[in-house]
């Protein structure tokens, strides 16, 4: 392994990382950085090296997991956001019956 | 009492002089300067003439009616105390089911609905009238029995109610009541101040919570916007890198061919 693929193995790890914690930001980083390396790593290859082939079809399958990482989390992320909202309007209907508090109740 | 104009008075010395009002109770003489006397507490007679040989009669009797419509109002109160506290009870939604204060509540009321002295021709409120439902746990008062166990029991009555802080049932319902209403530790009293106090705390944790869910609400939708810019960059790189294989394999092939 040169040293361009390992430092891609490296990048590739750090970028399954951020996508797995949802730290979407950092992970875009990574990717950026991943890409570049890439382009260097294959800038550097001798012509005829059949490595680049190798490189191409690795890089695809890490955007495209990658992608799906992220598409699963948007969604698990909406789901929750939706059962946060009816969460929200139960807290409201609660707010609503504060005000209609009987005599023997009290508020500070 | 006179009127000058700086010169001269103006009031004549007409007319008699007032004197105090003046009588008799059991061969004492008193005097007094209102025609308005109390003879004793509750007991006020007003002096209408000035015949000095004259003799009245006041005479003083115990007015059981009274008291009678003292225990009515007892249970009308009484019942709808208990009305209140049934409604407080069982698994519907109300607001003390299950708090202990209920049921003290109600066997305070009831212990004093069943105050008894064991003795003496009036010995309970059931010999006054004031019966008590078993199944209903609400009192009923009947004035008829009321009147006949009094008539002429008037010493006995008076025993059997003593006063609030010289024995009988009054002594009982107050001291009942102060247990439940005392400003420091009536059972009420302690039972609305710790109420205020989880009140408080569950308004200050809702709070909290509600506090932490906008939180996380706006942490999801930055991570979701975060999200979409990464797929919408991965996309760019893609095509990108695509662009470069395809370059690199056009290069190659073309080297091939040389």
């Amino acid at each position: 392994m040169t040293a361009g693929e390992a430092e891609l193995a490296i990048l590739v790890a750090r970028l399954g990382d951020r996508v797995a914690e949802g730290r979407y930001r950092e992970a875009e980083g990574v990717l950026q950085e991943y890409c570049r390396a890439l382009r260097e790593t294959v800038a550097g290859m001798a012509p005829g090296d059949p490595g680049w082939r190798r490189l191409e079809g690795e890089s695809r399958r890490v955007l495209e997991g990658t992608r799906r990482g992220v598409l699963a989390g948007r969604a698990h992320a909406g789901v929750r956001l939706a059962a946060l909202s009816q969460a929200s309007r139960l807290c409201r209907s609660y707010g609503d019956g504060l005000a209609q508090r009987r005599t023997w109740e009290w508020s500070a | 009492m006179q009127l000058n104009d700086g010169a001269n008075d103006l009031l004549t010395g007409s007319g008699a002089a007032g004197v105090l009002a003046q009588y008799t109770v059991n061969g004492k003489p008193v005097q007094s300067n209102s025609d308005s006397v109390t003879l004793a507490p509750g007991v006020t007679v007003h002096l209408t003439g000035s015949d000095t040989s004259a003799t009245s009669t006041v005479t003083v009797a115990a007015d059981p009616s009274g008291i009678g419509s003292a225990l009515q109002s007892l249970v009308s109160s009484y019942n709808s105390a208990i009305t209140e506290l049934n409604n407080n009870r069982g698994q519907t939604d109300v607001a003390l089911a299950g708090e202990a204060i209920v049921y003290k509540l109600t066997n305070d009321l009831r212990g004093l609905a069943n105050y008894a002295t064991g003795s003496g021709n009036i010995s309970s409120l059931a010999s006054l009238g004031v019966s008590f439902n078993d199944t209903s746990g609400q009192l009923s008062f009947n004035q008829s029995t009321f009147d006949s166990a009094t008539a002429g029991q008037t010493t006995a009555l008076t025993q059997f109610l003593g006063s609030a802080a010289g024995g009988g049932f009054l002594q009982t319902a107050t001291n009942t009541m102060t247990g439940l209403l005392d400003p420091t530790n009536g059972v009420i009293t302690q039972a609305i101040s710790t109420a205020r106090v989880q009140i408080t705390s569950t308004n200050t944790l809702m709070t909290s919570k509600e506090a932490a869910l906008t939180l996380l609400q706006a942490n999801l939708t930055q991570e979701m916007a975060a999200s979409d810019a990464l797929i919408y960059s991965l996309q760019q790189q893609s095509d990108l890198l695509q662009s470069m294989f395809t370059a690199q394999l056009g290069s190659q092939m073309q080297s091939t061919k040389v």
